[in-house]
């Protein structure tokens, strides 16, 4: 099966949803798929200090499953939201949040500027983006993403696509992340493969979507 | 006399601190972030009265607990005036803070941050992410200067009396405290060099 687009990956979750696979089951699954894949690569995250930089949107939610999971994993994740947590914009993802409200063993910050730590972590997750940005990525935005740029000796993990990268077209915005690997979801979105030079190794992990939310979406 | 409670906190090796004057019980806090129970349980168990909250500088690992605290304890926040983040009392270099019949100095000492401050007073200087047990802060960020941090190392924490003792922002070295004169001696950094040879090691 070759790429699909943006368009129909919004289509198949949607449909999914329909069929009553909620959305926060794939956000659910997707943290939790490619928590796996950072731990198959790092073996053991005990201990590691991990920085998720998460957007208001699902690709912020998805960063905080991985926060979740990373610190029953025994990781000391800190999860870092780009604004104020009343502006989340979907239920899975305010869920996610309240979840981690009440989780002592991960550190939260939200603010509407970005002031970066002294800390350079180990691992970094890029939750910001998801999709492709319309016009100049601004404020806090920017500010963490160039952020990330400077940690040269962390190591990156894109939540389905790189910051700045648009999974449609591979074209870049006025800024964007450089990662050292990608996890896209259910399939590859055409754009991806055309920047490996910013997604690093990319995996494509199933999310538990049922295949008959392709029915009449994919040829 | 002036007691210290050195608390950390978070994921990221941070220290804050809860600064108490011992005869009247009136207290600072020092960059609140986190774990923010665990310094509520020394202000409730010393019943100290909270003057002020004070951050180091605007990084969010230093100022996420603001809020929170300012709400808690309903004293103001005080950071250096180059500080874009909410302060109700702006510093500037030269500034006494007095809690009962404590006080700490503000020494401006711009480089990690624009708005980077010590503070020190009864022998003890709080120097946030300007200077580490064994190193100092990274210049690499928005507002940082290797030039900038240069002169605050050897312009003003070198004339930092040998007997105070260092409380940094993070624990990062191999003692979370360290008298002045020790790491004048054995943290690379604060060895004698001129300003191109530090930007050069900051930079390198």
């Amino acid at each position: 099966m070759n790429a699909i687009t943006v368009e129909q990956m919004y289509r198949i979750e949607n449909r999914g949803h329909e069929m009553g696979f909620l959305k926060k089951f794939m956000m659910e699954n997707a943290g939790a798929a490619a928590t796996r894949r950072l731990a198959e690569t790092f073996g053991d995250v005990g201990g590691t200090d991990v920085l998720v930089i998460a957007g208001l949107g699902n690709n912020g939610g998805d960063g905080m499953v991985m926060a979740r999971h990373l610190a029953g994993r025994g990781a000391m994740p800190v999860v870092c939201l780009l604004g104020d947590p009343r502006n989340i914009k979907t239920e899975e993802s305010r869920w996610n949040w309240s979840i981690l409200e009440r989780m002592p063993s991960v550190s939260l910050h939200h603010g509407a500027a970005f002031a970066p730590p002294q800390h350079a972590p180990r691992i970094i997750i890029d939750a910001i983006f998801g999709t492709g940005i319309t016009g100049d990525i601004r404020e806090p935005y920017l500010s963490a993403i160039k952020y990330v740029n400077r940690c040269a000796g962390s190591f990156k993990l894109a939540v389905d696509v790189p910051s700045g990268l648009d999974p449609q077209t591979g074209r870049v915005a006025n800024v964007h992340t450089s990662c050292n690997m990608t996890v896209t979801f259910h399939r590859m979105k055409v754009g991806i493969p055309k920047r490996p030079d910013l997604t690093g190794t990319t995996y494509t992990e199933k999310i538990g979507i049922p295949p008959e939310a392709e029915g009449g979406i994919l040829q | 006399m002036m007691a210290v409670e050195q608390i950390p906190v978070g994921q990221m090796q941070n220290f804050a601190y809860v600064v108490s004057d011992t005869d009247t019980g009136e207290a600072v806090i020092i960059d609140p972030s986190w774990d923010l129970a665990e310094l509520e349980l020394v202000i409730n168990r010393d019943s100290l009265k909270v003057r002020y909250i004070i951050n180091t500088h605007h990084h969010f690992d230093h100022t996420t607990g603001n809020e929170q605290m300012a709400r808690s304890t309903g004293a103001p926040i005080a950071q250096h005036e180059a500080s874009e983040l909410y302060h109700d009392v702006p510093l500037r270099d030269g500034d006494v803070i007095r809690f009962g019949k404590s006080a700490l100095g503000v020494l401006h000492t711009p480089g990690h941050a624009k708005d980077s401050i010590c503070l020190m007073g009864d022998g003890k200087i709080f120097t946030g992410d300007t200077l580490f047990v064994g190193a100092c802060g990274r210049v690499d960020l928005p507002g940082g200067s290797s030039r900038e941090l240069y002169h605050s190392i050897f312009d003003v924490l070198s004339k930092v009396p040998d007997d105070v003792v260092m409380y940094p922002g993070h624990d990062y070295g191999s003692t979370p405290t360290s008298p002045m004169g020790e790491q004048k001696r054995s943290n690379p950094i604060m060895r004698p060099m001129s300003e191109e040879q530090f930007v050069a090691r900051m930079t390198g």
